[in-house]
């Protein structure tokens, strides 16, 4: 895969001018025979890059856990249904680096989903295909023999399995970043994101769960992010194409209303707390449901098969 | 020979100046992850930046109704030495710890779903460059 950088995030721009400050100096530094005045010159020229170095141009986008969508679904009283998860077995299916990753994010919401319902065998069926996958990824010690003995010895305590789940999710966004993959850890999220919408979308169409809709409706704020997250990397030919995917389900989503009206928050310094009175709704109308469905239903299509 | 020599070194310090900002960066976020009690759950992510001297790191994210969110924003390993603000899609403050004594965490209770700014920039009687590190939780 490429490794696009055409808008870096702010870790990568800082690298950016971090090595362009270190080859500067590098090669000021080689010419030791030149002359004390040109010696002078080279120092000013050396500070002059140093006033840019970590120079911070990018911006940082980011996309919910799927998690957080997954508590809601249990919190309005969805029971728990295998047949919304993708199958387990077809992780040796993905042969690209692409394949891998998003399948890594759809297959990390199946975690999540499965961990919420207390489904330990479907979880623990997870988290090994997780593990196959991040070790092709290259990303090693993540999803290791002790985080899955871990997640044994805490079966039936939800709250320990969603912490060791989350902090899987951190270290592999961690090792991501830290090895300059960051079009990696986009696509994760990405598929991750899609995995979410799906089932939320599959549960909708059986019955009316409000806020669930609400949910669906509210990802038109959320799928900017998503794109402007992915964009960077657009020079991949299959990066493009997802985004370009992307774009068709924000188009279904312009249709949609998405009202906010700024209130005044509120703040009590002693509980460290703020309360954020800001107002939001979504309308959507069944019709423009049932195209998201369609749409997220055919993009998960592609991404699983 | 000189230039291959030169070529050497410099793939050298380039990897060891991009080790060392990720170790940075690294330790931050271990030691930010403190202000986490058990009862918040990683959203996953550790958003970075290294920042130097006023430069603003900023971090789009979106935020359920509803829903609880701890922030954690550090840099170096004390607390106070960075800066943050979270502002609504319309760019209305939120929140500024600053006036707060840069409190390294705050929480946020989300009535109603909205795409967030957060814009981060170290404190610089403190430090005058590092790693920026911003942390968000939600309790289930």
């Amino acid at each position: 895969m490429s490794r696009s950088k055409a808008s870096p995030s702010p870790l990568i721009t800082s690298r950016f001018f971090m090595i362009a400050f270190t080859i500067s100096t590098l090669f000021a530094c080689a010419d030791v025979d030149k002359k004390a005045s040109s010696e002078n010159n080279a120092e000013t020229e050396v500070e002059t890059k140093n006033s840019n170095l970590f120079e911070i141009e990018g911006k940082v986008f980011s996309v919910p856990s799927p998690i957080q969508t997954a508590f809601l679904l249990k919190e309005v009283g969805t029971e728990f249904q295998s047949r919304l998860l993708h199958n387990s077995e077809m992780a040796s299916n993905y042969n690209t680096t692409y394949e891998k990753a998003l399948n890594l994010g759809v297959y990390g919401a199946d975690l999540g989903y499965a961990t919420i319902y207390d489904q330990s065998q479907e979880a623990l069926a997870y988290m090994a295909v997780s593990r196959k996958l991040t070790e092709n990824l290259g990303i090693s010690g993540i999803y290791d023999k002790t985080l899955l003995e871990r997640f044994e010895a805490n079966i039936g305590k939800e709250d320990s399995l969603m912490a060791l789940v989350s902090d899987a999710f951190k270290s592999a966004n961690r090792y991501l970043k830290n090895n300059d993959q960051e079009d990696l850890s986009a696509l994760i999220l990405a598929g991750g994101w899609i995995e979410t919408l799906h089932f939320a979308t599959q549960l909708s169409m059986k019955n009316d769960y409000p806020a669930i809709k609400n949910r669906i409706g509210e990802q038109k704020i959320t799928i900017e992010n998503l794109i402007k997250l992915l964009l960077p990397h657009q020079s991949d030919q299959e990066i493009a194409e997802l985004i370009n995917d992307l774009n068709e389900l924000r188009d279904i989503y312009a249709g949609i209303t998405f009202s906010y009206e700024f209130k005044a928050p509120e703040t009590d310094a002693e509980a460290n707390r703020t309360v954020i009175k800001s107002l939001s709704s979504v309308e959507m109308t069944n019709e423009q449901l049932g195209d998201i469905t369609d749409k997220v239903s055919a993009m998960r299509n592609r991404i699983i098969k | 020979m000189r230039k291959s020599l030169l070529s050497f070194i410099t793939l050298i310090v380039l990897s060891f100046s991009s080790f060392e900002a990720n170790a940075q960066c690294d330790t931050i976020a271990t030691v930010c992850g403190q202000h986490f009690s058990k009862a918040y759950l990683s959203d996953g992510q550790e958003y970075r930046a290294l920042l130097l001297d006023d430069q603003t790191a900023e971090f789009h994210l979106t935020l359920y109704g509803g829903s609880v969110y701890r922030f954690g924003a550090c840099s170096g390993l004390d607390d106070g030495n960075l800066y943050f603000r979270l502002y609504d899609s319309q760019r209305n403050e939120l929140f500024s710890n600053q006036e707060y004594e840069i409190a390294p965490y705050w929480d946020f209770e989300v009535e109603h779903t909205l795409d967030v700014v957060v814009e981060a920039n170290l404190n610089q009687k403190k430090a005058s460059s590092g790693c920026a590190v911003l942390l968000v939780g939600f309790k289930p």
